[in-house]
């Protein structure tokens, strides 16, 4: 079971995915709420997250740099874009990401990604 | 002299801008519309150098031209801006040429037409689609993030044990349509983009594009089976198109599904270059209800259709034909049995790709 962080600027999102999480059998070690907050928190957290989830279009630090500042202090990072913006895909792919998601997704798509990322 | 008459005429009478400049940059001549559209008098003119008249980004770039000219070049569909006497920018296109009297070049001239109209109507139009862009896709991704939040709140509602099981059916039902409607403001933002970019065409694998759209579609269908009969295979054509093309295969693929009544739905693909052309023939058949010869003509134009087939068949075949037209692909539809449209529907794709010998050259065309 994975131990995962959230982040997107969407307060309700991070409610009802971090329910969906638990009843999967993970665990969210924490949130945050853009990027910039992302590695303040990811820096500070250990053990580290398996997975990053991660938004891309949030205020101050989007996802796609988050992500690259974030592969750049820890090569090791999983991290797992969920985004509406599809466009970026392959942006998220070069800054680092393993995998990108395009809301709105199912749990089961969700569950696969976790295990299929996580080493 | 009757001839001279008839050139100044025809000078004076345009609504073209005419103009003379010297070397020492100063005009030896102006028409009637230069003034006019300039807003300068007869004597007005005679006080003026070159860099009085031209918007200040392009006076630089328009001497060096006219210097060019008068070294003996011709310039041909030149853009430049004038600075009309009241201030407003006058946009123009035209020509420069030497004036030469007695085999000795003594003025630049120049021939424009004013295009303010045009350039404003540009400006509007460029700044109509982006505004539209933005609209569309800020709509889009806020409207993907609220269906992510009730998708998740109707997942959590059917993970719970509390949940009442003879409601479950009604939970997926919606979750389905949730989907639906993802897609369809998806497929909305979709053909925004395109509408507003060049397409980045790149070769792309057939086989690869075609079986990740038939894998994505019968992900949508949990319920049926998609069996897919083709004589493509990996690295066997490469066509030039963009990331959407797998978009075109999927919609192809999902009406097939979504239409055909049986739980086993039959799809059939094949390829074959069209000889002497730059095409390949690639041909969708299936088995459905097809689609009747009156609706053939317009299908691709959800449009003009009545407002159910936009959220059905339309908008899934009007992105298809809005994504083929950006790198001039071709599509039609025909009765997968000549002459009985009941028994299927036959998409007939023309697409351009690279055959073996252009591949083996590097992929030059």
């Amino acid at each position: 079971m994975a131990m995962i962080m959230i982040v997107d600027d969407d307060i309700f999102l991070h409610k009802v995915l971090e329910r969906i999480l638990i009843l999967g059998g993970h665990s969210v070690v924490d949130h945050a709420y853009n990027g910039a907050e992302a590695l303040e928190k990811y820096v500070t957290l250990n053990p580290k997250p398996n997975i990053v989830l991660m938004d891309h279009r949030m205020p101050i630090m989007n996802g796609v740099t988050a992500t690259r500042e974030l592969i750049e202090l820890d090569s090791k990072a999983v991290i797992v874009f969920i985004s509406a913006d599809n466009s970026v895909e392959a942006e998220a792919i070069d800054a680092g990401a393993l995998g990108f998601l395009t809301k709105p997704i199912r749990s089961k798509d969700l569950f696969d990604a976790i295990h299929n990322y996580v080493r | 002299m009757e001839q001279m008459q008839l050139i100044l005429s025809l000078i004076e009478g345009t609504n073209d801008l005419i103009q003379c400049v010297k070397h020492d940059s100063s005009f030896e001549f102006v028409n009637r519309a230069w003034l006019e559209t300039l807003g300068y008098s007869d004597v007005e003119f005679r006080r003026l150098h070159l860099k009085d008249v031209l918007f200040p980004g392009q006076v630089k770039i328009h001497e060096e031209l006219i210097s060019e000219v008068l070294k003996g070049e011709t310039r041909t569909n030149i853009e430049t801006i004038f600075v009309a006497k009241d201030g407003t920018a006058i946009y123009v296109e035209g020509n420069l040429f030497p004036l030469r009297i007695e085999n000795k070049i003594v003025a630049a001239t120049g021939f424009f037409r004013d295009i303010t109209s045009r350039k404003k109507t540009e400006e509007k139009l460029i700044e109509a689609t982006s505004r539209n862009e933005f609209f569309v896709d800020l709509l889009v991704h806020d409207l993907m993030n609220i269906n992510q939040e009730i998708l998740s709140m109707a997942e959590i509602l059917l993970m719970s044990p509390e949940f009442p099981k003879q409601l479950e059916g009604l939970v997926r039902e919606g979750l389905v349509e949730l989907e639906k409607a993802s897609r369809i403001a998806s497929n909305i933002r979709k053909m925004t983009k395109i509408g507003a970019e060049r397409p980045r065409i790149e070769q792309l694998d057939l086989w690869s594009v075609v079986s990740s759209a038939a894998t994505t579609a019968m992900e949508a269908f949990p319920d049926k089976k998609m069996h897919l009969r083709t004589d493509l295979s990996t690295k066997k054509y490469s066509v030039l198109a963009d990331e959407y093309l797998k978009d075109v295969f999927f919609s192809l693929f999902h009406n097939s599904m979504k239409f055909d009544k049986n739980n086993d739905v039959e799809i059939e693909i094949d390829a074959e270059p069209i000889k002497h052309t730059p095409f390949l023939r690639i041909q969708v058949m299936d088995r459905g209800p097809g689609i009747a010869d009156e609706e053939k003509e317009s299908v691709f134009d959800s449009f003009t259709h009545r407002r159910e087939s936009i959220i059905g068949l339309g908008l899934g075949l009007t992105l298809i034909k809005t994504i083929l037209d950006s790198y001039g692909a071709f599509i039609r539809v025909e009765d997968r049995v000549d002459g009985d449209s009941s028994k299927g529907t036959k998409f007939v794709l023309l697409l351009r790709y690279m055959n073996h010998d252009e591949k083996q050259q590097g992929g030059k065309k």
